[in-house]
Parts: structure tokens; C-alpha cells; sequence
């Protein structure tokens, strides 16, 4: 079976888009998560219901609400369009910002269970031995939290290969741009004669998430 | 609560029942816990005053503490472990020497029987040549020759290098061996009496 040009650059537009949005989301939801998991602050709770609003929002909503702050009339996509005369909606970086704020509460949960699981007799034998607090986070919180990293990651990179509503409403379905695996699918059950490609899409789809979830399993280990 | 200990002696045992804070004393000096009021001076240097509102941070207090429960790092080899914390003066080989644990350096952690954890912990504490040690009930898992010959050791290495030792052990042949100041600790009503 070989793969046909327009399912090699879906697939590799996708990789990329779920890529590079997890390693984007993950300096940002390790300190979230640090945050949650060992400090107490004054709005603990609305910050948590705000990182966790992608979850329970429909995907259409963020996308919209994304297109409001980064589209080109937006509040930050106005300054980026007038100052570097970057538009950002409807290229690939949209598609890469809307996966890694779809994928950034999973990120975020699992580092934190991680982090809220260490002892924190551990941390206390640390500060006996003169360690500040970035040699902890850096020698015993990030090491201790390894398995919840690789799921966060695995988590974060899995929904962003099935992104959709988000993805549509503030990058478009641009072939070659932001046309990624579930939009590929979505084109193409738009088209009846188009049964074919659909089906190898969808087995796409499963080989790249069953791939994904192996892989976490193993490294997490 | 309130705890008075004035001893001009270099190893101190603290000693009383279960429950009674020998161990609270420690996490005091230790700066993991916060004492209502009072002040603590040791050696001449006062790590907290509630009303001058000094509280130096453990990591600032010069001590090793030998945990009751190890708190040694799972996830480091015994080396790392033992350097966690920085070396003092280059004491990192007497240190091993002392503790003989040259073939356990490379280990794993999982993979250390009770006693070599112990042996590991005090190592830890002691690499940093800290000016404080807190040693809480860090003994049992030893059996008892190495034990004779371990408090021997660290007996000498504490006066050669004029550390300060508070000691919690319910066994006061273990505080004998050090030649240490017994300071019973009790309980009366929410007072805990030292001395």
C-alpha cells in the first residue's frame, strides 16, 4: 500500500501542528501545574476553572474566542499584523495555537497529579541539604514528575491530532496550511465518490494515536 | 508550647516517649517547622526570633539532618544523593571512608538494604560538613556490631570537626556511646519540659 501525495502532506501537516503545539504547551503547564499542585494562592480555584474551560467549552466556542484575541482585527493579532505584518489566523500557526489551548488543560491535569503525588518529606530533606528552590524544581519535582510529563505530552500531541472544532473556526481547512487529519476526513465525507481516501484517512488516524499511546505507555515506565 | 534547652555540651540527646516532640524539636531547628514564639541561638547564631521576626530559611541554617524515615531521592544513584547538597572542604572521600559504602556508590536506591540506606542517609547529611546535626532514631535498621562501630566513627568525625549534635533515640545506650547531654523531654499539659 503506498501513501498518496495528499495523505503524506495531511499527515505531515498534522505531526507538525501536534508537534509543535506540545512542546509550545509544556513549560507553561509544568509551572501552572506547579502552581496548582503546591501553592495556595488568593483565585486558586478560577484559575483552575479557567485552564480547564477547553474541556468543558465546545471547541467552537475557543475557536472563536481565539479568533477574537489573535484574529487579524484582534487585540493581540491587530498588534502582530501592524507591527510584523504577521497574520496569524487562518495560517498553520493558528492551527498550532488552537490544538495547544485544546490540548493544554490534559497537559496541565496530568503534571499536576504528578506533582501533587511527590512527598513533600522529600522536598524538606532537600531544603536540609541548602537546595533553593530551582534546584528543586530542577532536581527533584521535574524528575519526579517525569510520567506525568510523557502522558501530559502524549495527551496534549493525541487531541491535537483530533482537533477539530477550534481548529476550523480559527484556522480555516486550508489544504497544505491547516488542513489536518479530522478537516482531511471532514473534506472528503463532504465528497461521495471520496469513500476510499476516507477510510484510509481514518486508518491514519488510529495507527498515529494507537503509535502515540504505545509509546507513552513504554516511556513512562 | 514552650522548650528551654541550654546546654553547653557538643552532643545533646534528646530523650522521652512516643509523642512527647523530641521530633517537633528537631523540625524547630531545622526551620521545617515554626515555633509560636521564643527564639533559637545555637552556637551563637540565632536561626529564629519571632519578635526581631528572624526565621532563616532551613537551607541557610547549616545542618544535616538525618531523618527518622531517610527521605533519601529514589530517583538518584547513591552518588547523587550524597551530593545532592554540595561538598564541603573536599570531605566527600572521608566521608565515604567513614561510612565505608565505596562499592554502593553506583547503585540504585531500590536496591539498598535498610542498613546501607542509613548508611547513605548519614553520609548525605554529613557531606556538607554542617555545622548542625540532627539525628532522629537513624540507627535501627544497623545491626549492632556495625552500629558499636559506626557511633565510634561518627563520634570522632562530630568533636574533630566541632559539630553541634542533637540526637533522638529511645535507646539511651546509644546516647552513652556518644557521650551525650540526656535531656529528658516531657509533656505537662501543653508545656513540653527539657532538661
Amino acid at each position: 500500500m503506498t501513501i498518496s501525495d495528499y495523505e503524506i502532506t495531511v499527515l505531515l501537516l498534522s505531526l507538525k501542528v501536534a508537534s509543535i503545539s506540545s512542546v509550545i504547551a509544556f513549560i507553561p503547564s509544568l509551572m501552572i501545574a506547579y502552581f496548582l499542585a503546591r501553592k495556595n494562592f488568593i483565585g486558586k480555584s478560577f484559575v483552575d476553572g479557567i485552564i480547564h474551560l477547553p474541556l468543558v467549552l465546545p471547541p467552537v466556542v475557543i475557536g472563536f474566542f481565539l479568533l477574537i484575541i489573535f484574529g487579524k482585527n484582534g487585540l493581540v493579532g491587530d498588534i502582530f499584523f501592524s507591527t510584523f505584518n504577521i497574520r496569524i489566523s487562518f495560517t498553520w500557526i493558528a492551527a498550532v495555537i488552537a490544538s495547544a489551548v485544546m490540548g493544554f488543560p490534559l497537559f496541565v491535569r496530568s503534571i499536576r497529579q504528578s506533582i501533587s503525588e511527590i512527598d513533600s518529606k522529600i522536598i524538606e530533606a532537600a531544603q536540609t541539604l541548602g537546595a533553593n528552590k530551582l534546584k528543586i524544581f530542577k532536581k527533584i519535582i521535574i524528575p519526579l514528575s517525569k510520567k506525568g510529563i510523557i502522558t501530559g505530552f502524549i495527551l496534549s500531541f493525541s487531541r491535537s491530532l483530533g482537533e477539530f472544532g477550534a481548529t476550523i473556526t480559527f484556522a480555516g481547512n486550508i489544504f497544505g496550511e491547516t488542513q489536518t487529519l479530522p478537516l482531511a476526513i471532514y473534506s472528503s465525507l463532504q465528497d461521495p465518490d471520496a469513500n476510499l481516501i476516507v477510510i484510509r484517512l481514518v486508518g491514519i488516524s488510529i495507527f498515529i494515536s494507537l503509535a502515540a499511546l504505545m509509546i507513552s505507555n513504554r516511556l513512562s515506565k | 508550647m514552650q522548650i528551654k534547652v541550654k546546654t553547653k555540651s557538643q552532643i545533646v540527646c534528646l530523650h522521652g516517649h512516643s509523642g512527647v516532640g523530641k521530633t517537633t524539636i528537631l523540625n524547630i531547628i531545622a526551620g521545617l517547622k515554626e515555633p509560636h514564639h521564643g527564639f533559637i541561638d545555637i552556637a551563637g547564631r540565632r536561626l529564629f526570633d519571632r519578635n526581631e521576626n528572624i526565621n532563616i530559611a532551613p537551607q541557610f541554617r547549616d545542618i544535616g539532618y538525618i531523618f527518622q524515615d531517610l527521605r533519601l531521592f529514589s530517583h538518584m544513584n547513591v552518588k547523587d544523593n550524597i551530593t545532592f547538597g554540595g561538598l564541603k572542604q573536599n570531605n566527600y572521600d572521608e566521608i565515604i571512608d567513614l561510612m565505608n559504602i565505596h562499592e554502593l556508590l553506583h547503585k540504585n536506591m531500590r536496591s539498598l538494604s535498610g542498613g546501607e540506606s542509613q548508611k547513605v542517609s548519614i553520609a548525605r547529611a554529613l557531606a556538607r560538613n554542617p555545622k548542625i546535626l540532627l539525628i532522629d532514631e537513624s540507627f535501627h535498621a544497623i545491626d549492632k556490631q556495625c552500629r558499636d562501630q559506626l557511633i565510634k566513627k561518627l563520634h570522632n568525625h562530630i568533636i574533630e570537626n566541632e559539630i553541634i549534635m542533637f540526637l533522638v533515640s529511645h535507646q539511651l545506650s546509644d546516647a552513652k556511646k556518644f557521650s551525650a547531654e540526656i535531656i529528658k523531654i516531657k509533656k505537662e499539659k501543653r508545656t513540653v519540659v527539657a532538661g
